[in-house]
């Protein structure tokens, strides 16, 4: 059911203000990660806000946290506009079998890690493929547990800890590559 | 959760890689971008004031600041819905249709439609909380559902008032035979809500009007599949399909209707608008609703969007 509780436009601004100011930074943080290079971040995150604060009025508390219903809308724009990677994507990745682990010293690999900067790293996310930077958004973007982006995507959670290690495997030789 | 299942994710959590991901910085957020978000979403959540443009706006003000001072003070100071009532000569009523208190909160049905096209029931809330109402629910005298479309309100002085829009099922109880009204309240005001029993008197259902012609513009395909009128409201069936819901979405939503003098009409409400994958990439349909300003020939323009706009005249006799 569509609903507004309000019709006067003056009364809107800092209701809104705050949920965007509250949710706007982790919305960008995510679509930095999913949007693949040659398109803005800006664009998604934007955009994902706008549908979130025109639907507010459709939260059902009831029904789960903000959070999580915020999510939902914007992975759902985000896979409507060719960004996400959906449930089939990631169970094909997974029958595809696991690649073999990477074996880097751990504590050389966070020296490298903690050297490279950030927006370096999120353009070698970026040009990931699409099914890598699902979960790799999801999990590190957004910052949602495994069992949250398993119900965003409509899969297992185990499914989602296998993805996110393929993912994060391919990330890595992509950026010893790079280096 | 299985031992496997934990083991794969501690292993994750101890991935250096991964906690390099999750210390990365939240990016800055590009000046002036919350403020654009605050407006398009204003612009897009509160349509009917949308639709309004500003010299509207101003117009209904002297209207509202007129009728406030020639009206003795025990009448309710209106709002944008209230007015749209007044508009539509359903109000001033002689009387509620229904009205209840229970936990300090007043609810009153004031006026309605039942056509057989569309219920509308005209709600009041007193006092108002802005947010005392939260959902509204009706059921026909065979206690079978009305389809809720939507409902739109605003505040005012003396409380909250809302227009809400129901359907009779197809093979329902007919037009001005009773209804019972669930009005549940917002958690803020907590309670079980109040239950209204009240009955509409049938109005002729809104008649057919000649449909313009469609029209393209900026890639989007606009057509008007259906226009009727009753003696309070106009309703246009808009349909546009383009490549993206954004397209169709800003094509329709800034669809405006002057009346045959030229003026400006307050919009009530769209309802529908859901887009869904279409051949040619979205469509999305929408009813959109006017009070009736007389007979004669009204002007509707459906844009500006890119710079485009398609306008069309419906005769209304």
């Amino acid at each position: 059911m569509q609903q507004m509780s309000a019709v006067d436009p003056e009364s809107a601004p800092p209701e809104a203000e705050a949920f965007v100011t509250a949710h706007l930074p982790r919305v960008l943080r995510f679509a930095s990660m999913v949007s693949p290079p040659g398109t803005d971040p800006r664009d998604l995150a934007h955009e994902a806000m706008v549908r979130a604060l025109t639907r507010l009025d459709r939260f059902d508390p009831s029904r789960g946290t903000a959070e999580a219903w915020l999510w939902r809308i914007v992975v759902n724009l985000a896979r409507d506009e060719g960004r996400l990677s959906g449930r089939r994507e990631l169970l094909l990745a997974r029958l595809a079998g696991a690649s073999a682990a990477t074996a880097v010293a751990a504590s050389a690999e966070r020296e490298a890690l903690d050297r490279l900067r950030d927006r370096d790293l999120v353009d070698s996310v970026r040009r990931l493929p699409r099914r890598h930077r699902t979960v790799i958004a999801l999990r590190y973007g957004a910052g949602l547990p495994a069992p949250e982006v398993a119900e965003l995507l409509g899969t297992t959670r185990m499914a989602v800890v296998q993805a996110t290690r393929r993912a994060l495997e391919r990330l890595r030789k992509d950026l010893e590559v790079e280096r | 959760m299985t031992a496997a299942l934990r083991e794969h994710e501690d292993a994750l959590d101890r991935d250096p890689l991964a906690a390099r991901l999750a210390r990365i910085a939240d990016p800055p957020v590009p000046d002036g971008l919350t403020a654009r978000i605050v407006a398009d979403a204003s612009a897009r959540r509160f349509r009917p004031a949308r639709r309004t443009t500003l010299r509207a706006l101003v117009l209904l003000a002297a209207v509202l600041a007129g009728a406030i001072a020639v009206s003795a003070m025990a009448t309710p100071m209106r709002g944008y819905m209230g007015q749209l009532l007044v508009q539509m000569g359903l109000e001033p009523a002689r009387h509620d249709l229904a009205a209840v208190t229970a936990g300090g909160q007043t609810i009153r049905v004031t006026s309605g439609v039942d056509d057989g096209w569309v219920v509308m029931l005209g709600v009041r809330a007193e006092p108002g909380h802005g947010s005392a109402i939260r959902e509204l629910a009706a059921t026909d005298a065979d206690g079978r559902p009305l389809e809720s479309l939507a409902w739109a309100g605003n505040e005012t002085d003396g409380g909250d008032e809302v227009l809400a829009f129901f359907r009779r099922p197809a093979d329902g109880a007919p037009p001005g035979t009773p209804l019972t009204l669930h009005v549940r309240p917002a958690d803020s005001v907590g309670g079980p809500g109040w239950t209204l029993r009240l009955t509409v008197p049938a109005s002729p259902m809104p008649a057919e009007v000649p449909a313009p012609e469609g029209g393209r513009m900026a890639g989007v395909d606009v057509t008007f599949p259906e226009v009727r009128a009753s003696a309070r409201y106009i309703v246009v069936v808009v349909e546009a399909t383009g490549p993206t819901e954004r397209d169709v979405i800003q094509t329709i939503g800034p669809t405006s209707l002057a009346d045959p003098g030229g003026q400006h009409v307050p919009n009530m409400i769209g309802l529908g608008g859901v887009p869904e994958a279409a051949a040619g990439g979205v469509r999305e349909r929408e009813e959109l609703y006017w009070p009736r300003q007389g007979s004669g020939a009204y002007r509707l323009t459906v844009g500006p969007y890119q710079g485009q706009q398609i306008r069309r005249t419906i005769e209304v006799r």
